[in-house]
């Protein structure tokens, strides 16, 4: 699916250096890594959203940048951080997902369907109606992730999108996005969450450190020398290589 | 949906009734029969007896004075909803982004230097340059990049219109001519209003209307956020651009047609966004029937009065207690 080679970004320091990694179509990947490590930007280069200072991102063999914005909408649809100013219905919201489909005036079948799926799918639907300013932030986190449901794209990029999710919604959601069948990459803080993924990429000092596959067990020390922590700290979190 | 149609009813309605309830008022006191009769005249050249006054006072002062405050009113409204959409702030608005100080330095450079005799389309042209001037540095202070707080675009949008206030009144002290009509302009009024600008105005508003009407959904979806509008498939660069150019255009139209009028473009979206929602589509219809509605009647007030309150002043005086109102809400909410 994507191809990155020899990916390099910086602002004033460097936050990605000579990243080179393959995502292969369907599976589930996570990123995980210290605060500042260029997670987010990493996914923002998935997206198209930045331009990589160095090296090139093929997406089905073709750089990222050839394709066209509205085109590039229908293969990759991103969660991420943002806040709202205006009043707008979460019907209103999740049917935005729609932009790239819809007619200019109006919504066809096919659209609604996939909104009202998507409305379902995060548990949305006994306050569609309702403002999304009046939401909680684990609903508000659901309206957006629905919302790019109703994109419908192949693939799927989630900037911590699940960080205010009570475990029922996040299994759910991730349940139903993996029947779906998305390339989904995401990046998470909760390193148990992380593990559920098929493949976890653990970034470090503006590079891949490891990239850990969910069948290989996580060692101790492995997460030790990661995260520098101390062992006598690293018993209490020794639990997370088991899920 | 139904309950939607119905305010549009309504507020037609209620435009169609002020219109006729305006044309009558004032010295002059013209019955709505005789208002019709005259209008049936210029239209069809039909002969209905009506007095050279009337006919006159009506179709020479009134009509150009009262369609005026409609399309200022409009055109204020639809300024304030697209700046509000494209800056992702609910407080922007002509006035309070400094663009319409911008256009009066602009336009007041235009009178001074007469211009005007040079052509009719200088004073606008001077205006339309002053609001980009304006708002450039104000959206450059912001740091419209970085961080698109509601609280730094309204401190810079006051600084920025305060400088222009004051270099106002400095090239009114260097003239040497009598600038006591440039100052009464300036603070918002209608006593000049002619087809001339009119027409400019409606021509104005036609188009910026089209483009907020066609590409509402585009506005919607930048409304939110910058980085999911790109990732929705908005090509937010060129629609934002496009946006703010016809929306500073559109106030240095205004501006220069009847001065500044203050808070008529934050007002208007907020009632309309509370009343249906904050959709662009219906925004843009509403919010424009609206302006022209609450404009036409502040105006038609404002010269009722045994002595003349400038419009501005007027709008000031009524919209500025709200937009405090406004700013202590969102603040608490957002900042």
């Amino acid at each position: 699916m994507y191809k990155l080679n020899n990916i390099s970004f910086s602002y004033t320091k460097p936050i990605l250096e000579n990243i080179t990694l393959n995502i292969q179509k369907d599976k589930f990947y996570s990123i995980v890594g210290p605060n500042g490590v260029g997670k987010t930007t990493l996914l923002l280069l998935l997206a198209g959203l930045l331009k990589p200072k160095s090296g090139n991102i093929l997406l089905e063999n073709k750089p990222i940048d050839f394709y066209p914005k509205k085109q590039l909408a229908k293969k990759i649809s991103l969660v991420s951080q943002e806040r709202i100013f205006f009043d707008y219905t979460v019907y209103e919201i999740v049917s935005m997902g729609r932009y790239t489909h819809k007619k200019r005036f109006y919504f066809s079948i096919q659209d609604c369907i996939k909104i009202d799926q998507a409305i379902e799918i995060c548990g949305l639907s006994h306050f569609k109606n309702e403002s999304i300013l009046k939401l909680s932030s684990g609903e508000y986190q659901r309206v957006l992730i629905a919302r790019s449901l109703a994109q419908d794209t192949p693939i799927l990029l989630l900037d911590e999108a699940f960080s205010n999710l009570d475990l029922k919604y996040i299994l759910t959601i991730l349940d139903a996005l993996i029947s779906l069948n998305k390339t989904i990459i995401s990046v998470f803080h909760d390193l148990r969450l992380a593990r559920l993924a098929d493949y976890t990429i653990f970034l470090k000092n503006a590079k891949i450190y490891k990239i850990i596959s969910k069948s290989e067990p996580i060692s101790p020390v492995f997460l030790e020398q990661f995260y520098e922590i101390e062992t006598s700290q690293f018993y209490n979190i020794k639990n997370f290589t088991l899920i | 949906m139904k309950r939607k149609e119905v305010y549009l009813i309504v507020l037609v309605a209620l435009l169609v009734m002020a219109f006729f309830w305006s044309l009558g008022l004032g010295d002059v006191h013209i019955s709505a029969k005789k208002i019709i009769e005259i209008f049936e005249n210029q239209m069809f050249n039909t002969h209905n007896k009506v007095s050279f006054t009337d006919k006159y006072v009506l179709l020479n002062l009134r009509l150009p004075r009262i369609l005026s405050a409609m399309l200022v009113g409009a055109s204020l409204s639809l300024c304030g909803v697209i700046f509000q959409a494209v800056l992702l702030n609910p407080l922007a608005d002509s006035y309070t982004l400094g663009a319409a100080s911008g256009a009066a330095f602009g336009a007041t450079l235009a009178f001074i230097l007469n211009l005007f005799y040079i052509s009719a389309f200088s004073v606008s042209l001077f205006a339309f340059f002053g609001a980009v001037l304006s708002l450039v540095i104000v959206l450059y202070v912001a740091g419209f990049k970085s961080n698109l707080s509601s609280i730094n675009l309204i401190i810079s949008g006051i600084i920025v219109a305060t400088i222009f206030s004051s270099a106002i009144a400095l090239l009114d002290y260097l003239a040497s001519k009598d600038v006591a009509y440039i100052m009464f302009w300036l603070m918002g009024s209608f006593d000049s209003s002619n087809w001339h600008n009119i027409r400019i105005l409606f021509l104005v508003l036609t188009i910026v209307w089209f483009f907020a009407f066609f590409w509402a959904d585009e506005l919607d979806i930048i409304s939110l956020n910058e980085l999911s509008a790109q990732s929705l498939g908005v090509n937010v660069v060129k629609i934002r651009f496009i946006a703010l150019i016809l929306a500073t255009l559109l106030t240095a139209v205004c501006v220069s047609s009847s001065g500044i009028i203050g808070f008529i473009g934050l007002i208007v979206p907020h009632i309309v966004r509370f009343i249906i929602g904050p959709k662009n589509r219906l925004l843009s219809i509403y919010s424009v029937l609206l302006g022209a509605l609450l404009l036409l009647i502040a105006d038609t007030f404002s010269r009722s009065f045994s002595f003349q309150i400038p419009i501005g002043v007027l709008t000031g005086l009524i919209g500025g207690p709200f937009f405090l109102y406004i700013y202590k809400i969102k603040v608490k909410k957002f900042v």
